[in-house]
């Protein structure tokens, strides 16, 4: 805390410790409130609230049902239009026969959706974070809650800084993030 | 329930039945059989998920525990619903009928070997019906007779699904049949146990969720198996295969079929999809009662058209007949239990 914000004038990160979870959440909120740039919040503990349900068993339903369908219609346009051959005198459309494989391709479609899906939420493709090199968030695996601001600008910044301040954090600390 | 109003719509259900056995008998026997079909998924059922949550426990089994075990002990009943089928059944089964020319599998299909059979499951079931009422109250009891228990359960269940469904076309083998009917009767009698827990005062949220994704399982579970058999009969193209399969597609029956995948199926299965869903007593009940109305259409489906004739006066009379063991079922229930404590005293 000795340093100013001239000194660190690459940095437009800051972290801030917190010693209860409702002194945190109160931060994340007012920080939230003051658009001051993307916050996060690291705990040692599971949050007591339940986190907002995901939309992502939804979206992979959808992607489900559209595979099944997709595969359906593929296997009626081949055997109706595209090629008709007589197999043991069945219609050409013989839908019992097709839906076996209509099924698998839409258990493939919500597989995907969801592995990929769940990958890209956890922000797969980058495999790195500066936080993870901050001094303060090692505090955050132990006893601390952690309030990680990216701050847009300068004025977020420092207005960030008095928000932290003003709602009781132990520390706080510019970092390169 | 308010038991005059029981005994009311038991009579009511009494009478029409009677008045269908007077007036028209082949349509009575026909959907006497298919409301048996429905109605013995209850004891059935009963019994064999009691002693399956013996084996392995949960929260489902300890909230539902008093309605199953009531289930198991009304087998005390099946020999009572079981004797105007006996009496009718020549009226049903081509084989059973003097005159007709001898089908290949007369040495199964006959009627001293049928009769034989029909005691023996009986029997299995009215001793298995004791020893799960008398251990009841014990799960390690429970836990012993189970792995018997079951396994009998099962065998004479397909056979009896066999000999008394299966069998109204003579020519028609398909060896799933026995399973896609227990599938149907863990289905029918888990939404009948899912539908009091739903309507008790104060349903236990866990129960209730452990319930939700076990009948979502067995919704699957029948799914899979009614579908596999259509499938097979499809991709092998038989005569005597497809010919079961030819009068309950055709006069509207296909109607009848999609509406069975509807409410058996599709309904309940995405609405039990969703987590939500399953904590909601009215989505679970939702989906038990379109269940319960599957099964009763599945039952009807697989036994009406082989009547060939009066498929409504068959259907008010699967209806009546319901009506009128379900209301002997709720009535007997408070008896028996009594009747039972005396016994065992």
């Amino acid at each position: 805390m000795s340093r100013s914000f001239e000194a660190q004038a690459a940095s437009k990160g800051l972290t801030g410790s917190f010693i209860s979870e409702e002194a945190s959440l109160a931060a994340l909120s007012s920080l939230n409130a003051a658009g001051v740039g993307e916050v996060t919040l690291f705990s040692p503990v599971p949050p007591n609230e339940a986190p907002k349900p995901s939309r992502l068993p939804a979206v992979a339903l959808v992607m489900g049902l559209l595979g099944a369908a997709a595969f359906f219609t593929l296997q009626s346009f081949a055997n109706v239009i595209a090629y008709p051959l007589d197999i043991g005198g069945r219609p050409p459309f013989s839908w019992p026969s097709f839906i076996p494989i209509a099924f698998e391709a839409g258990i493939l479609s919500v597989v995907l959706t969801a592995v990929i899906g769940a990958g890209a939420l956890c922000g797969l493709p980058r495999y790195y974070d500066p936080v993870d090199e901050t001094p303060m968030i090692r505090d955050s695996s132990i006893d601390r809650w952690v309030v990680v601001v990216r701050a847009r600008d300068w004025d977020a910044l420092a207005r960030s800084q008095a928000i932290l301040q003003d709602c009781g954090a132990r520390a706080i600390e510019e970092a390169e993030l | 329930m308010n038991p005059i109003f029981v005994i009311l719509a038991g009579a009511i259900g009494y009478g029409a039945t009677i008045l269908g056995w007077v007036l028209a008998p082949k349509s009575f026997a026909f959907a006497w059989l298919a409301a048996l079909s429905v109605w013995v998924a209850w004891p059935l059922g009963g019994m064999a998920l009691v002693l399956i949550h013996a084996l392995t426990g949960g929260r489902w089994g300890i909230a539902i525990h008093g309605v199953l075990a009531a289930g198991a002990r009304s087998v005390f009943l099946v020999p009572l619903f079981v004797i105007p089928y006996a009496l009718t059944a020549t009226r049903i089964y081509p084989w059973l009928q003097s005159g007709v020319t001898q089908f290949d599998n007369a040495i199964y299909l006959n009627e001293s070997a049928f009769l034989l059979r029909g005691v023996i499951y009986l029997l299995i079931w009215l001793i298995l019906g004791a020893l799960v009422t008398r251990a009841e109250r014990s799960a390690e009891e429970l836990a012993r007779l189970a792995p018997y228990a079951l396994i009998l359960l099962a065998l004479t269940t397909t056979f009896a699904a066999i000999d008394a469904i299966m069998s109204l076309d003579p020519t028609f083998a398909s060896s799933i049949f026995g399973l896609v009917f227990i599938s149907e009767v863990g289905a029918i009698s888990l939404s009948v146990a899912a539908l009091a827990l739903v309507l008790s005062p104060a349903p236990d949220r866990e129960a209730l969720r452990q319930i939700a994704r076990l009948l979502l399982a067995f919704v699957i579970l029948w799914s899979y198996l009614a579908f596999m058999q259509l499938l097979i009969v499809w991709q092998s193209d038989l005569p005597h295969e497809t010919a079961w399969y030819l009068p309950r597609w055709r006069q509207g029956w296909d109607f009848i079929a999609w509406l069975i995948a509807f409410t058996h199926f599709f309904a309940p299965f995405f609405t039990l999809l969703s987590s939500r869903a399953q904590h909601s007593p009215k989505a679970v009940g939702f989906a038990a009662a379109s269940i319960l109305v599957g099964g009763i259409l599945h039952q009807f489906w697989l036994v009406a058209p082989a009547a060939g004739a009066r498929s409504w006066a068959i259907a008010l009379l699967t209806l009546s007949a319901l009506l009128a063991m379900a209301c002997t079922n709720l009535l007997a229930a408070r008896w028996t239990k009594q009747i039972w404590n005396w016994i065992e005293a």
